[in-house]
């Protein structure tokens, strides 16, 4: 748990960092970057024979009972994973708003649900962009937990 | 699943309530920024992720067998992982055959 927190630490420092470069959201992103800095961690500072990996498969040979990680650190891991792909679609809506609003004031013309989403205001087009990220990030990350 | 995912969204709603402006917030989400938008964006959000989240989990929990099998045929050499296909494969053959008896 000690290469844990100091993993968080790091990867929020350097967030905190990327901060004034990239803005909030993109700098999040790398949230879920502690996963892979965290076994990193575990093999440098307690010399253990491991090969990070983004999927966290338990190190070392186990039979399919123990082909588990704990629940603390899982569930630290969700919950990092998690918000860092919320930011990324935060991210991704922001974005999505400009452009719409920007051809909106273009007068760009555009054909099929294109052009419906231009037309659009900037909340609606928020929402539907965050919405996709609400049911397909915990989906994704269930079926990780699910595996292992 | 449900631990993360109520944690999740309660720090990423909250991080947006504190850290958007009024107006901004308002163009975003088509409401006024208020604690009562706060609870209900943690608890919809919170209850949606906690559904497909636990629809993630059960598909994850059907292929983990296979995931385990490939993870312990990745540390095996080539003529041991084909040997213990062509087995599985037998095995498999071996049991058809005598259902369809």
């Amino acid at each position: 748990m000690k290469n844990l927190a100091l993993a968080v630490v790091i990867v929020l420092t350097v967030a905190g960092l990327l901060n004034k470069v990239v803005g909030k959201e993109l700098a999040l992103t790398i949230l879920g970057s502690v996963v892979v800095l965290h076994q990193w961690l575990d093999k440098m500072l307690e010399k253990r024979e491991i090969a990070p990996n983004l999927t966290a498969l338990p190190t070392g040979l186990v039979r399919f009972e123990g082909f588990t990680l704990p629940w603390g650190r899982m569930t630290a891991y969700a919950t990092l994973v998690l918000m860092g792909l919320f930011n990324l679609s935060a991210y991704a809506a922001t974005v999505a708003v400009r452009l719409t609003t920007a051809a909106s004031q273009a007068h760009l013309v555009f054909g099929g649900w294109i052009s419906q989403l231009a037309t659009q205001p900037a909340g609606t087009v928020f929402a539907m962009s965050t919405t996709l990220a609400i049911f397909l990030s915990p989906y994704l990350v269930g079926i990780w937990i699910g595996e292992v | 699943m449900t631990t993360a995912s109520l944690f999740a969204k309660a720090v990423d709603s909250s991080m947006s309530f504190f850290l958007i402006e009024p107006q901004t917030f308002e163009a975003l989400f088509g409401r006024l920024k208020s604690l009562d938008l706060l609870i209900e964006q943690i608890a919809l959000g919170g209850l949606a992720m906690i559904l497909s989240g636990m629809l993630g989990f059960f598909m994850g929990r059907r292929t983990r067998l296979s995931k385990y099998l490939a993870y312990l045929l990745n540390r095996l050499p080539t003529n041991s992982r084909d040997v213990l296909i062509d087995m599985a494969y037998e095995e498999a053959q071996r049991i058809r055959l005598q259902e369809s008896r």
